[in-house]
């Protein structure tokens, strides 16, 4: 099932992005990212699309979207952590997933809690809490895991997003929760 | 949501199942409550374990870099 972006902002986006990253690819290959990104060209945009819950959180199929970079050990390719401009690629995690066997490639940070207990990133495993509770319906079949640096937020918007929102309908989720790191 | 956590522990310390339960529950709460985009809320959870190393410098609450 098609998901429309709105590529209005891109032209401006671009025509901005290019000069900044001139000016900040030597920044952020010296790790000075504050600087670097002090001046990054963000998107602003006058609304935003509201989609109000549609039925009982209780009736309601969950799915989760961490920027923590996790992937399958031996199954998925890492995300590339050390590029410069990132990796806005995503992986489609299995709920069933043994969170032991989940990695993380990710350079942007520290990785000592989620490598001790995922569910503080990523809480696969207390989704599946609140379903017992009857406070969700349910864990989705797929969450979403992406490396969360990523400097091209075209590459985001229009082409990661959409595709896993795209998914996301295909599998009838009915609510996406997004966590940043 | 805002979390008063370092980055990289968004529902709180490891093992802490109880509080990883109260942010999603308080999360969920808002998906239900809130009836504008744009709306945010600040969690009233602390961080209650020695500072997150990173770069050299010890994170706690809201540290971002």
């Amino acid at each position: 099932m098609p998901v429309k972006s709105d590529a209005s902002w891109i032209p401006g986006f671009h025509a901005r992005f290019e000069p900044w990253w001139v000016e900040a690819r030597p920044l952020v290959a010296q790790h000075q990212y504050a600087a670097a990104f002090r001046t990054y060209p963000w998107p602003t945009f006058a609304d935003a699309p509201w989609t109000p819950l549609a039925k009982p959180l209780a009736e309601s199929t969950v799915a989760l979207v961490t920027t923590g970079g996790f992937y399958r050990r031996g199954v998925d390719v890492p995300f590339d952590a050390e590029g410069l401009e990132g990796d806005p690629s995503f992986r489609a995690i299995p709920h069933a997933t043994d969170p032991a066997t989940l990695a993380i490639a990710h350079a942007h940070y520290p990785h000592d809690v989620a490598e001790a207990d995922v569910n503080t990133v990523f809480p696969i495993e207390r989704l599946d809490d609140l379903a017992r509770e009857g406070v969700i319906g349910g864990a989705a079949r797929t969450h979403y895991s992406l490396m969360g640096y990523v400097v091209r937020a075209d590459d985001l918007a229009m082409v990661t997003a959409p595709t896993i929102a795209a998914l996301m309908l295909e599998e009838r989720v009915d609510v996406a929760l997004v966590v940043p790191v | 949501m805002q979390v008063r956590f370092p980055r990289g522990s968004m529902f709180g310390e490891p093992g802490n199942r109880s509080k990883h339960l109260a942010v999603l529950r308080e999360t969920f709460d808002a998906l239900e409550r809130i009836e504008a985009p744009g709306s945010s809320v600040v969690l009233g959870h602390r961080w209650e374990a020695p500072p997150v190393m990173w770069r050299g410098k010890g994170l706690v609450e809201g540290s971002y870099s």
